[in-house]
């Protein structure tokens, strides 16, 4: 059990709260799925992502994400997460708390309502530079459709 | 998840496999990780163990030319092939091949849009295009077309048409809606089917038919070659467009909503396929279940009525739209209101009637426009981990009709401790009625549930003259058996045109309960 939550909080960067933390990862086995899978752990920040991939992960964003994860509970991934995190925390743009590899573990998993995306349809280069665009926000500036 | 071996082919005979493969499409496309690369080629909503639909590996071609070669390949090794396009065919199985095993073939990456052509009316497509891509690269070119898209927006052009799915504006038939396919059969051979034929036609994208039998449809829900483009209309961007909502009061409405909407669907008053909601599921794209009852069973009237007083809707909802210029707008809506006014307590809305923030209406009103988004989506909030499956059988446009099949599936869905989510989608003369059984992913008894509930809906449905139009991987074999007339007259020429078009049984096997010869008896 510590070594689940020790995961955990390496995991979202130590930057969440006992209960959103909690929700945020639900079992030590799926929270050694994302290290197994991933290496380790690490947060980004936007001082680390070159301005030139922040464009492209922005891209990225807009391109496979934005569907269900623009601001706004009309759409469905925002609206998961803010039921579970709570309202107006669902938008992944508004997040600080995301690491690379807890990006790729749900892309290439899914949770709940949203399904694995393939490599067939994203990358492992892409959705590299996808976590770690994710992982350096907030991004205020919701990008254009 | 472990590794496993396509059916008949041992260990060593796979590694060459896939070890030709890569020498056709590179390594970095051929996928057999089953932790990392494999998990999203199988169901999200599966109700059935993952095992019975885990790949055995994927492969993405990125054109024609990689596509023959791969077919070559799985000829070889006779290797059964599982085609996908974008792979977002959820609640149908998604990109889930039949039986474990299988490779995919994901034809995601052949994603190009060959031709807009403003001046007719159409694209022409590759299988990778999704309704989202096909939408922006309209935007972006300035055109005046619409897309017709599926709720989901994220879906495919062309595989959502060959899955026979429908959109919501006039051009919502997508089976009629396409015109001009190439299509590559199991031997490799090309074929362009209809004007294609013809060397340097003038009108492959503009008359279906051609000369001779006309094809396309062979190649829909089929697995007797691999679509590789289609051409699409599109429809101009009309000089009006006003969409509406008409909310009922009662449940037992929905026989005279039905009666009052046949004869105006029938002379094309309302051009869009028309949808008649029940009020689980415009509450379900905006409020969860817990929000109003935390009781189990089905949810008491007292509580659904305050649910349709918060969100201002009735018991059936219709939604429609006009089009056109709007003096004609205002003539259609006369006869369209008067006939809806007959039915007491109906009420009318137009935008200005509706909330900004009203989710169920702000989707509607984009996806009657042609403008893909993924509100639809948000059913499965419904209930923590909510995941869907769909019931579609088809209808009749007849209040009998509708009533029967809405109490055949309601009353078995409350017994089963389901609730019923449901809508009636009105096309030329029929009703497609989607039940939206959605259900927890992570819940090992209620996913059986679900599952044995969806056999019995079938069995049900079934018996009283009502078949399925599509249907989740795990129903095929169960859905085709109900096609039966004549001793399975239809399943059996099927199989015939199998035999002949892909004798060695790669492409597909047991899309829609046709088996090559080779899997017939094991056919599960």
């Amino acid at each position: 059990m510590m070594k689940a939550r020790f995961m955990s909080e390496v995991l979202v960067g130590r930057r969440v709260g006992r209960c959103a933390l909690a929700s945020v990862l639900m079992s030590a086995t799926l929270m050694l799925g994302i290290v197994g899978a991933g290496g380790t752990a690490h947060a980004a920040s936007a001082a680390a992502v070159s301005p030139e991939a922040l464009e492209k992960g922005a891209s990225l964003f807009v391109k496979n994400c934005i569907m269900c994860h623009e601001r706004g509970m009309e759409h469905p991934g925002t609206a998961a997460l803010s039921y579970l995190y709570g309202k107006g925390k669902g938008a992944l743009a508004d997040r600080d708390n995301l690491t690379p590899d807890f990006v790729r573990y749900f892309v290439r998993n899914g949770r709940g309502l949203m399904p694995a995306f393939r490599i067939g349809e994203l990358n492992d280069e892409e959705l590299k530079v996808l976590a770690e665009y994710l992982s350096a926000g907030p991004h205020p500036a919701t990008p254009a459709k | 998840m472990e590794s496993v071996l396509p059916p008949g082919i041992k260990r060593e005979h796979f590694a060459a496999l896939l070890a030709d493969l890569k020498k056709v499409v590179g390594r970095e496309f051929v996928f057999t990780d089953p932790q990392w690369e494999l998990p999203a080629y199988n169901d999200a909503y599966l109700t059935t163990p993952a095992e019975l639909h885990q790949p055995s590996a994927a492969v993405a071609p990125a054109n024609v030319e990689e596509l023959q070669r791969v077919l070559e390949v799985a000829r070889h090794y006779k290797a059964p092939l599982w085609t996908i396009s974008t792979g977002k065919n959820f609640a149908y199985g998604g990109p889930a091949p039949r039986k474990a095993g299988y490779i995919v073939l994901d034809l995601k990456r052949m994603n190009r849009i060959l031709e807009v052509n403003e001046k007719h009316g159409y694209a022409v497509v590759e299988p990778g295009v999704s309704y989202m891509d096909l939408y922006r690269h309209l935007q972006k070119i300035g055109s005046k077309l619409w897309v017709d898209c599926a709720a989901p927006g994220w879906g495919g052009v062309l595989p959502n048409m060959t899955e026979h799915g429908v959109g919501y504006t006039p051009y919502g038939d997508h089976v009629t809606m396409q015109c001009g396919m190439e299509v590559m059969l199991a031997d490799g051979t090309l074929v362009q089917t209809g004007m294609g034929a013809l060397p340097g036609s003038q009108t492959n994208h503009l008359y279906k038919y051609g000369l001779g039998p006309s094809v396309d449809g062979l190649f829909t829900q089929s697995n007797f070659g691999v679509v590789t483009k289609i051409g699409m209309w599109l429809m101009p961007e009309p000089p009006g467009y006003r969409p509406y909502m008409v909310t009922f009061e009662k449940e037992s409405d929905l026989h005279a909503i039905t009666e009052v909407l046949r004869p105006l669907k029938v002379n094309m008053l309302i051009p869009a396929v028309a949808m008649t909601v029940e009020m689980l599921w415009e509450a379900a794209v905006q409020v969860t279940r817990r929000d109003y009852y935390t009781g189990k069973g089905p949810i008491p009237e007292s509580v659904r009525k305050k649910m349709r007083s918060d969100l201002k809707i009735g018991a059936w909802n219709f939604y429609g739209a006009l089009y056109g210029p709007p003096p004609m707008m205002d003539n259609t809506w006369e006869v369209i209101h008067d006939a809806f006014a007959s039915i007491p307590g109906a009420k009318f809305y137009f935008d200005e009637d509706r909330a900004k923030d009203d989710v169920a209406w702000q989707y509607r009103k984009k996806l009657g426009a042609g403008i893909p988004n993924m509100t639809e989506y948000n059913v499965m909030n419904w209930i923590p981990n909510g995941a869907h499956m769909d019931f579609s059988p088809i209808s009749p446009v007849t209040g009998a009709d509708a009533t029967k099949q809405y109490e055949l599936i309601r009353d078995r869905c409350n017994k089963a401790g389901f609730d019923y989510c449901g809508e009636f989608a009105v096309g030329w003369r029929d009703m497609h009625h989607i039940f939206c059984l959605t259900f927890d992913r992570n819940d090992a008894k209620q996913k059986a549930r679900a599952n044995k509930l969806f056999g019995e809906l079938v069995d049900a449905a079934a018996a009283a003259g009502y078949g399925e139009y599509r249907t989740h991987v795990d129903f095929m074999d169960r859905i085709a058996g109900t096609y039966n007339w004549n001793d399975s007259a239809l399943l059996r020429m099927h199989e015939k045109v199998k035999d002949v078009v892909d004798p060695s049984g790669i492409l597909s096997p047991g899309k829609m309960g046709i088996w090559p010869k080779s899997m017939r008896k094991g056919k599960a």
